[in-house]
């Protein structure tokens, strides 16, 4: 009797812990992705009725040059801003992770320097380097007084080769000490195994590095690149903040982010036609798109442990 | 004995070297602000960045301050990111637990479910989002923005949180189930001290995370009375755009509370981010 | 323990969920932060009997997506909407604003388009009459002896000497978009192209890659190739080049009137600044005037009945001439009004006498579809600027992109 109440109370309190996570999530986050099915078959300019169309807004984003042009235009735009991002984040990160490994003086005044902008604003950060950046801002006045590397200012932000490489910069610069702490820790953790290995056979330091330490990054590396990749197929912060829902200069910062903020909010007083149904269908390419990837890193991932 | 960690003397001097020029870009930014944000008038700032200012105008602050509600801003900002903190690490840490030790019928297909939020962020089904808080009544209400980015933050931290579980073992919650504990007693006895280090992580992850959320506010956010600093610094710059003095004034004053919050717990800070990695 | 907690996050809901609009309080949304003085002034006089205005100023960049997304919480009881029936039709459709009931008799007839929809109802009350042409540093000028050019030749002339000067001739904030659009492509029309073409462009029967069209677009390259412009044209925007001009260290640029009002932030750059204007030299020779947007109601407004009450009043001759004392700019009222700024009655003159009757920026048969007549005019000057294509490519895209949709003069103007 005492047992079976027992049960039953435990079963209650279970019920009531699984329900406040399970409520938030399953109402802020999981309904809207499945959501996700229903309204991108729909014409709805967020306002007034909406209008069942099947799957027109696919058929228009994949037929019509319109919508296609800027579709394949973000894509590659934004693949070009990942892998600036990644690389910078894995050779840099690697590199400045293995300098401060070594018995570097002052490498926790280092370490805590390097980490300072990670916990800043995007918003600020996003301003700040914006304004150094300029062309009368002091970066250009540096280059072109003071080094005289160049006879004119750079329009970083405002030449169409320049400006989604500098939005990229951006985003190294604030997110570098994420990829350096975690190698750094990843290396710190095979120490031990690391200096028996070179003790064993004397092996030269670079061999040494590249037989046991650069393997034992590999999970670090994946955690990385799921996460950043994760985050700029849908981040467009840096973009909004600074280039407008259009990517100016001429959509040649436009990535998955603005577009699809685009097609359901309208980027200037120009955009006539907003439709929440086509943001919903371009939320769900985009999922396609880096779900495949997202799963079998973390696949890989898990399995390595 | 750490043959391969230790530094021949030039080598000291050429690592020393790079690590200086990365520091120096990375405090770039940050110094130039410092030392324009006390000049008196834009010409200086244009003709002389590197220059020390001919007057030190710490007016600047003040008329930064007064010229936007920073005040506002960042009590909504420490509402929103204090209340998403209490809410995650509450609501993920009795899922963890539930999914963990007390798995039933489905708890895999529940996990999965979670596990879905962490590869396909919320932002793509920002438009569906969008009619559900619409629903609810919640837009332009710092409740409703609060919700969302808990929600958003849930994925990852019931990740981190299972994991972590996981691989600690379960003998103290069993020796305490045989006392006849029940499982709000296990899990606020047991198990919080249990998991306090990974949910120290969880609460950072989503303190730097919600502070620094942009795009959330702005699509729930519409009264500028609610908004958080990421949004006020927008308005900010709608008022001072050419005033580049006044600029860097208004983003030191967005940055130092984090830098100085920073400076206090950056060995927490550090290792949370740390633990919050490599705890697969 | 757990139930404190419960009940302070229930205090905590309870407590962010209380609106924060007082009784008595209507919202107005904006991004004209010119107007901030104004409803200052209005609450403070008790102009408005019990009722006062909430400014909820929104850069301009964001306004267009952010007045939607705010239009579907019930905070908004007036906001401002762009010119023209294409930038209202989706909202009128939505049922957000409906036929004004504020009576019009008193506003300038010529501004009424701001206000009209597809359907040819009026759907709130213009706000502003806006001139748009060249605006110009009156010391740098005077300094170098240059008179207000009156033709193409004697712009060059001017231009040159700047140049000789060390002054940028012209400035150019090509990375705001808006900007080149609402304002560069503008002027430059009312400038290069007849009223009668430009007529003849909205309803169809002229085409975009018609040589006097294309002229407006040359125009611009012609002035890049000569190095009038400056070096960094499409990496600066908006404000470095009114920073630019303000200083003197550029000479004149493609703006409007609105940066001559007292309330402009280039006094702030440079407090002895003093400010002229002319139209773009050319065959039309004319400034762009158009009425700058209207006062909408959210008819779906709590608030509605006082909300109408303001837009009431900005239809008067009181309002017009609090709007000409504390905004600085022309009002859309129609009748008489005292102006006592010299500059701001000579732009009253020039909009009344010297202003083009035409605005294909805002003309619904060039806007109602994607991709737009605006966007498309900013493409092809960042196509120009960025120096990736000629006037007449830029003039083809323009057409090729509004033949897409079928436009009225599709067929006519097929490439």
């Amino acid at each position: 009797m005492a047992k079976g109440n027992y049960k039953q109370k435990a079963n209650l309190q279970r019920i009531a812990l699984l329900a406040p996570g399970v409520l938030l999530y399953g109402v802020f986050n999981f309904l809207p992705l499945l959501g996700l099915l229903v309204l991108c078959l729909v014409d709805w300019p967020g306002i007034g009725p909406m209008k069942f169309v099947g799957l027109d807004n696919f058929t228009q984003l994949f037929g019509n040059a319109f919508y296609r042009d800027q579709l394949v235009r973000a894509l590659g735009q934004n693949l070009i801003f990942f892998v600036i991002i990644i690389a910078a984040m894995l050779l840099l990160g690697t590199f400045f992770a293995l300098l401060l490994s070594f018995g570097t003086k002052g490498r926790n005044v280092y370490r805590s320097l390097f980490f300072l902008p990670y916990p800043l604003a995007g918003a600020a950060v996003a301003f700040l380097l914006e304004l150094i950046v300029r062309t009368r801002g002091p970066l250009n006045v540096l280059l072109v007084q003071g080094l005289h590397l160049v006879d004119k200012p750079i329009g970083f932000l405002g030449d169409p080769m320049l400006a989604l490489p500098t939005l990229a910069a951006f985003y190294s610069w604030h997110r570098m000490s994420f990829a350096i702490i975690l190698i750094l820790s990843a290396i710190v953790a095979v120490r031990i195994q690391l200096i028996e290995a070179a003790m064993l056979d004397g092996a030269s330091r670079w061999q040494t590095l590249k037989a046991v330490v650069f393997p034992v990054l590999m999970p670090a590396f994946i955690l990385i690149i799921v996460i950043v990749m994760v985050d700029v197929f849908n981040n467009a912060d840096y973009t909004l903040l600074l280039m407008g829902p259009e990517g100016s200069p001429g959509r040649a910062t436009d990535i998955m982010g603005t577009f699809l903020f685009r097609s359901a909010f309208g980027g200037s007083a120009t955009s006539v036609n907003v439709n929440f149904g086509m943001s919903a269908a371009i939320g769900l390419v985009t999922a396609i798109v880096i779900l495949p990837a997202a799963i079998f890193l973390a696949l890989r991932n898990l399995r390595r442990d | 004995m750490e043959r391969l960690f230790k530094l021949k003397p030039l080598e000291q001097i050429v690592v020393q070297f790079i690590l200086l020029v990365y520091a120096a870009i990375v405090v770039f930014p940050i110094g130039i602000a410092i030392l324009n944000s006390l000049k008196p008038n834009l010409g200086e700032v244009y003709k002389a960045p590197f220059a020390l200012p001919s007057v030190w105008s710490w007016d600047n602050y003040a008329e930064a301050w007064f010229g936007a509600n920073f005040q506002t801003y960042f009590l909504n900002s420490a509402i929103i990111s204090l209340s998403c903190v209490v809410l995650v690490t509450l609501c993920a840490s009795t899922t963890a637990f539930v999914i963990v030790r007390m798995p039933f019928k489905g708890s895999t297909f529940l996990f999965g479910c979670f596990m879905l939020g962490v590869v396909i962020p919320i932002r793509l089904a920002m438009a569906p989002l969008f009619v559900v808080v619409k629903s609810l009544r919640l837009l332009d209400s710092l409740l409703g923005v609060i919700l969302v980015q808990s929600a958003s933050m849930m994925p990852v931290a019931v990740f981190i949180l299972t994991a972590f579980l996981r691989a600690v073992p379960a003998e103290l919650e069993d020796a305490a189930k045989m006392d006849g504990a029940l499982p709000f007693e296990i899990y606020w006895r047991v198990v919080v001290p249990l998991i306090r280090p990974a949910l120290a992580t969880v609460a950072l992850l989503t303190f730097v995370q919600s502070w620094n959320e942009y795009f959330l506010p702005l699509i729930f956010l519409q009264s500028e009375s609610n908004f958080p600093i990421t949004l006020g610094m927008t308005q900010f710059r709608l008022r001072f755009d050419v005033q580049w003095h006044l600029m860097f004034a208004g983003i030191l004053i967005m940055l130092v509370p984090t830098i100085i919050a920073f400076l206090l717990a950056s060995r927490q800070f550090i290792q949370g981010l740390t633990q919050g990695g490599l705890k697969e | 323990m757990r139930l404190s907690i419960l009940t302070a996050a229930g205090v905590i809901s309870a407590a962010l969920m209380t609106s924060t609009a007082f009784a008595g309080e209507v919202s107005l949304y904006t991004w004209r932060i010119q107007e901030q003085p104004l409803w200052d002034a209005l609450n403070a006089s008790g102009a408005l009997g019990d009722t006062t205005v909430k400014v909820n100023l929104i850069t301009s960049d964001d306004y267009d997506a952010k007045i939607r997304i705010a239009l579907q919480s019930p905070g908004v009881d007036l906001f401002q909407g762009r010119a023209g029936a294409a930038w209202l039709s989706s909202f009128i459709d939505a049922g957000i604003i409906k036929e004004t009931g504020t009576d019009l008799a008193n506003i300038a007839p010529g501004t009424l388009d701001a206000a009209r929809g597809p359907d040819g109802k009026l759907y709130g009350v213009p706000f502003a009459v806006q001139m748009e042409g060249f605006l110009y540093n009156t010391a740098v000028f005077a300094d170098n002896g240059i008179e207000i050019p009156k033709t193409a030749d004697e712009l060059k002339a001017a231009a040159d000497k700047l140049k000789a000067a060390g002054i940028v001739p012209i400035n150019f904030g090509g990375r705001s978009g808006w900007w080149l659009n609402q304002v560069v492509g503008e002027a430059m029309t009312a400038g290069l192209v007849s009223d009668d073409t430009a007529a003849k462009l909205i309803s169809g029967e002229a085409c975009f890659t018609d040589p006097e069209y294309v002229t407006t677009l040359q125009a611009v390259a012609d002035w890049k190739a000569a190095g009038y412009i400056n070096d960094s044209a499409m990496a600066d925007d908006y404000g470095a080049m009114r920073t630019a001009v303000a200083l003197g260290e550029s000479a004149m640029m493609l703006d409007g009137g609105w940066s001559m009002g007292p309330t402009s932030p280039m006094y702030e750059i440079n407090p002895d600044l003093k400010l002229g204007f002319f139209p773009v030299p050319g065959p039309n020779g004319k400034v762009y005037a158009f009425g700058d947007g209207t006062y909408l109601v959210n008819a779906n407004s709590a608030n509605a009945a006082e909300a109408q009450k303001v837009l009431d009043f900005t239809a008067t001759k009181e309002f017009a001439e609090l709007f000409v004392k504390h905004v600085g700019e022309l009002p859309a009222f129609g009748g008489a009004y005292t102006v006592e700024d010299p500059l701001l009655k000579s732009v009253a003159d020039a909009v009344a006498n010297n202003a083009s009757s035409q605005t294909p920026f805002f003309a619904y048969a060039l806007n109602s579809g994607q991709p737009s007549y605006g966007s498309l005019e900013q493409a092809a000057y960042e196509k120009i600027l960025g120096g990736t294509g000629t006037a007449e490519e830029a003039a083809k895209d323009i057409q090729a992109g509004l033949n897409s949709w079928n436009y009225a003069g599709a067929a006519k103007c097929a490439l």
